[in-house]
């Protein structure tokens, strides 16, 4: 039902001065309901002082669920049923139009409260159904009611007949008019139990969060309707002055819908905390299945799901970091948009299509989780930014292991073998040669020779050592420190590895021996490779004289480069005096 | 087997030595070739990979192969694997490996498979001196074990038994150093300019110094000094030395079971056991 102009800007004008409102609608309310039933107080001042609690209980909560989005008509019904239900018991003034009044406010008080609960939470209707039994109750209730006050008596009705009291209608027989009550007594609970029914599918349908928001109002109304059904077999409608217990029972039961309303809104209101407080507690920096489980359980909706927008990628993942494409602006589920502060695409987040019914809560825990998300997403590009610089490392780290590789084949193969068979072509000449003269100077070519082969062997050997790609690290290091100074103990496995992390160990080792050779004055070295658990461990320890440090530019320095570059880390411990020992972790 | 020559068999025949090569290199191969020919050998086959000289052994019966490490297909270890294949096949045929490099792991390897001798590791340096290439060739036909100097001066130059090996006299270390090589004591003696009996007096002074057990098989003897020497290049006391597992650290020779997947692949075994 679209909102009339005016009520709309009242209610924006009562929520904008919300304690005035309060104020002066509870006290208008508590005034009024006294008059209405100032003869009873006389009588039952105890349920009298009841009614009023109950007007204003109402009147109040209206005032509060004021400026909730979507609660428009729930704050119509609640006031106009603040206003009828003291009506109700103008009965017990026995003058004028009191009794019509009171039979007219009494039945509509019902109409009107099942009518703000059906539209509750949304503000709509939610089908068919529920349109129909309102329209029956709408329709039958006032009408039947009209009929009944134009075939009774007053005093049927437990008027007291007085004749200052307005009627109207030609009675009827009693015993017609009393069938007639029935059946529509019958009716009242038919319509009490259509009630119960629209009520089970809606929780039924409902997702969580709303099932746990309306929940309590409709067992609250249920338990009205159905205690109010039943009085209805005994008592009409208040008719006197004198309050009967049942309709105490009544007063005592509605109290719980306001309650019930405020209970709701508490929660709604516990849910935004819950979300920024969820929020608040996040890791940082914060995965997006951190938010996205945040989102989650505030939101009561197992099937959120966050799609983060990556900019260097130009595309969406999800909080598993799968690539997916959120879902299209036309799908069943309530698809929300997010962007950066300066406007960029930041992120997708979907909820399952029943929390279109709290979009007001999804967007405060959207909003809320922006900042993560801003910050996820920053982290994500960064991580993806910092994986292909590591990538493209790798990727120069083995191109660098394959032109050493290449250019060493080169030499063995290109000028290493000429060489060798210039060799064989002197051994030959040697034999043939019987001239002195000529057998020194092949003498002397030979002993040449042998130089420049064992200078392209070192060259070689430097460039990539053969022995390494062919045997691994352990042959390659004990070929090398063979020919060291410095005594050197290996614990190296025989096991092989990578060809680059092979090639990065053997470097590192070998530049961290020529430091112990030129720098530390030690007399031993232990070389100690292990290999766990997805890590090579290199220990290299000397008994030398510590107090190694890196230096920008120095071999330390050059030796952390090499190890990070490998996606490892290194540890120099040098106290000076204690020795130095140098660890590499390399992931493998 | 049974097809082909013994050692006694090429002794009773008067022709020259029959040698087949295999290296990738066709130009070291030709020059080899050539060497080896004007020094009265006989090239019986070349190839240039190990596998192509392997299939035509039996048409080419050769006294001695000689074999490049690095060959195709892998250019790594091709010529270990065939060294080890052919002692294993044609146990007659004596197998010396040329190398571009001399290096330890890889002449221990080959040299402690433990299929006895005819079996060479050299610098391809060493063609240049037809002398000591069908020294060589002679040595390993002759069921000896051939070891080249630049390898056994890395071992004895290694600082770990720095102190044991300053106990041997000059002449001692000179002879300890021929042994390793490979050379009888009549070889020792002739590179040497020694009598027989000083040669093994030194021997023996070698042998007590170094608290090495004597053996009177040149083979064995050879093992054992590079044992020795291998001991001192890796240390011992490491974990692993005395399990002699595969995946260890043992740094022991190991004549026995041989493996082709790694220089290191040795399984505890000693020679004299």
């Amino acid at each position: 039902m679209p909102h009339p102009h005016l009520p709309a800007r009242l209610s924006a004008c009562a929520a904008r001065h919300r304690p005035w409102c309060l104020a002066i609608g509870g006290t208008a309310t508590a005034a009024g309901a006294i008059a209405c039933q100032w003869p009873a107080f006389g009588h039952s001042p105890l349920a009298a002082t009841l009614n009023v609690v109950v007007a204003l209980a109402f009147a109040l909560t209206a005032a509060m669920l004021n400026g909730e989005e979507s609660l428009g008509s729930v704050t119509a019904a609640l006031v106009l049923g603040g206003l009828l239900w003291p009506l109700s018991w103008t009965a017990g003034w026995d003058a004028g139009p009191s009794a019509l009044v009171s039979t007219f406010a009494y039945t509509h008080f019902w109409v009107c409260l099942g009518w703000g609960v059906l539209r509750y939470p949304t503000g709509r209707l939610q089908n068919n159904g529920e349109r129909v039994l309102l329209g029956v109750a709408v329709l039958v209730i006032p009408l039947a009611n009209l009929g009944l006050i134009g075939i009774g008596r007053p005093e049927w009705f437990g008027y007291s007949g007085h004749p200052d009291v307005w009627w109207y209608g030609e009675p009827i027989g009693h015993g017609a008019f009393d069938a007639v009550v029935w059946t529509l007594d019958g009716l009242t609970l038919v319509l009490a139990a259509a009630f119960l029914l629209v009520v089970r599918g809606r929780l039924r349908r409902y997702s969580e969060l709303d099932r746990r928001i309306f929940r309590p109002v409709a067992l609250a109304l249920l338990l009205a309707f159905v205690l109010a059904s039943t009085v209805n077999f005994f008592v009409y409608n208040p008719s006197d002055a004198d309050i009967g217990p049942e309709f105490v029972a009544i007063s005592l039961t509605l109290l719980t819908i306001p309650l019930a309303f405020a209970a709701a809104v508490l929660r709604r209101v516990f849910v935004r905390a819950r979300i920024a407080q969820l929020l608040a507690t996040l890791p940082t920096p914060p995965a997006v299945r951190a938010v996205r489980a945040a989102l989650r359980a505030a939101l009561h909706d197992d099937s959120a799901e966050i799609y983060l927008w990556l900019p260097g990628e130009d595309h969406h993942v999800d909080a598993d970091g799968a690539v997916r494409p959120p879902p299209p602006p036309g799908a069943a589920e309530l698809v929300m948009t997010l962007r950066t502060a300066t406007g960029a695409p930041l992120a997708v987040i979907a909820a399952a299509p029943a929390m279109r019914r709290n979009r007001d809560l999804v967007e405060a825990a959207v909003r809320a989780s922006a900042l993560a998300l801003e910050n996820a997403q920053l982290h994500a590009t960064v991580a993806a930014q910092l994986d292909a610089v590591r990538a493209s490392r790798a990727r120069l780290v083995e191109a660098g292991l394959h032109e050493r590789r290449r250019l060493e084949r080169d030499l063995h193969d290109g000028a290493q073998q000429r060489l060798l068979a210039l060799a064989t072509r002197l051994g030959l000449a040697r034999t043939k040669a019987t001239d002195p003269d000529t057998i020194s100077a092949i003498e002397a070519a030979r002993e040449d020779l042998r130089h420049a082969l064992a200078d392209l062997r070192s060259l070689a050997r430097g460039i990539h050592p053969a022995v390494l790609s062919q045997g691994g690290l352990r042959p390659a290091l004990e070929v090398v420190t063979a020919a060291l100074p410095v005594e050197v103990e290996l614990d190296v496995p025989v096991a092989r590895f990578e060809a680059v992390l092979e090639a990065g160990a053997y470097y590192t080792i070998c530049e961290a021996l020529t430091n112990t050779v030129k720098h530390a004055g030690a007399s031993r070295a232990r070389v100690a490779v292990r290999h766990d658990d997805g890590i090579v461990r290199i220990d290299v320890t000397d008994d030398g004289k510590g107090g190694a440090t890196a230096v920008e530019g120095g071999g330390l320095a050059g030796l952390d480069d090499r190890v990070r570059a490998l996606g490892g880390a290194l540890v120099i411990v040098s106290p000076s005096g204690g020795g130095t020992r140098l660890t590499a972790s390399i992931p493998c | 087997m049974s097809t082909e020559k013994t050692h006694a068999d090429r002794e009773e025949g008067n022709g020259p030595v029959r040698v087949a090569i295999a290296d990738d290199s066709a130009l070291f191969r030709e020059g080899l070739a050539m060497l080896l020919t004007a020094a009265g050998a006989e090239v019986v086959a070349q190839a240039g990979t190990a596998d192509d000289l392997i299939r035509g052994l039996g048409r080419s019966r050769p006294d001695a192969v000689i074999l490049d490490i690095r060959m195709p297909p892998t250019f790594t270890d091709e010529g270990l694997v065939a060294a080890e294949r052919i002692r294993a096949e044609h146990r007659a045929i004596a197998v010396l490996v040329l190398s571009t490099y001399a290096e330890t792991p890889y002449a221990l390897r080959l040299l402690g498979d433990g299929g006895g001798g005819g079996l060479g590791y050299l610098l391809k340096d060493r063609v240049d001196d037809v002398g000591a290439l069908q020294d060589a060739l002679r040595r390993v036909i002759d069921g000896r074990l051939v070891l080249d100097e630049e390898i056994v001066a890395g071992l004895l130059a290694h600082r770990r038994r720095a102190d044991e090996l300053a106990r041997l006299t000059p002449r001692e270390r000179m002879v300890l150093a021929h042994m390793a090589e490979g050379r009888s004591n009549q070889g020792i003696g002739a590179r040497l300019h020694l009598a027989p009996k000083t040669v093994e007096n030194h021997i023996a002074g070698v042998f007590s110094k170094l608290g090495m057990p004597a053996s009177a098989d040149d083979n064995r003897r050879v093992l054992a000094v590079l044992t020795w020497l291998r001991n001192a290049a890796a240390g011992p006391g490491q974990p692993g030395a005395a399990a002699g597992t595969s995946a260890g650290t043992s740094s022991v020779i190991t004549p026995g079971t041989h493996s082709t997947s790694g220089p290191g692949h040795q399984s505890g075994f000693s020679p004299f056991g």
